[in-house]
């Protein structure tokens, strides 16, 4: 929020992406996050400015945590400010939507029945030994 | 001219490592870069029809022709947030 605030603003809208504890009416235990983090860094500034262009913001920041996190654990946290709140919303919202589109970040689901990557909604098992 | 491949997620463990350095003679594109990766891993081919590529660190086409030293990804479906 802090990197956001400014006497132009009248509203920062904020959004925080929490670690579940089912996805797809699985249990799920812990998440491991990877990233493709320079890209991912010019891809999501790609995406700010967008929704900058778009809607009449002040400030935007972002920040998304890799490795393992628990249930519970902020994964992503979002602040756009603005000097009213609904163009703060709607650039939130472009934001969260084309980062999950677009911006190189995996996630990694353990739980009871194995540990799965995550690509959109299907589940993939993983192959931590080569088999060939 | 050398390229360097990055793998991410499942290709980086269908590959068994997270990054390789390839050498062309001719010119190359990321198309090549990817057979070349499935001769030593025969498993990612069945990733292809899912990732998409990268080219220093931007969203690319499968047959750019590629520069020395360009770094080429291969990106699965994210789900990142």
């Amino acid at each position: 929020m802090r990197a956001v605030e400014s006497p132009t603003a009248g509203a920062i809208a904020t959004f925080a992406g929490t670690v579940r504890d089912h996805h797809l009416g699985k249990q799920v235990a812990f998440l491991e996050y990877e990233g493709y983090e320079s890209m991912a860094r010019s891809e999501l500034m790609d995406v700010i400015e967008e929704a900058a262009g778009r809607w009449s913001i002040s400030g935007a920041a972002a920040h998304h945590r890799l490795g393992r996190l628990e249930i519970g654990d902020i994964s992503i946290g979002l602040a756009v400010a603005s000097a009213h709140r609904a163009p703060a919303f709607e650039a939130l919202r472009y934001v969260i939507d084309e980062l999950k589109v677009r911006v190189p970040v995996w996630k990694r689901e353990t739980g009871p029945d194995g540990t799965h990557w995550i690509e959109g909604p299907e589940l993939v098992p993983t192959r931590p030994e080569p088999a060939d | 001219m050398r390229i360097r491949v990055l793998l991410f997620a499942r290709a980086r463990e269908a590959y068994g490592k997270p990054e390789a350095a390839l050498r062309f003679d001719q010119p190359a594109t990321p198309a090549a870069c990817f057979e070349q990766l499935c001769v030593e891993a025969p498993r990612l081919e069945a990733l292809r029809p899912s990732l998409l590529v990268a080219v220093n660190e931007r969203y690319a086409e499968w047959e750019q022709e590629l520069l020395a030293d360009d770094e080429v990804a291969f990106i699965p479906p994210v789900s990142g947030g």
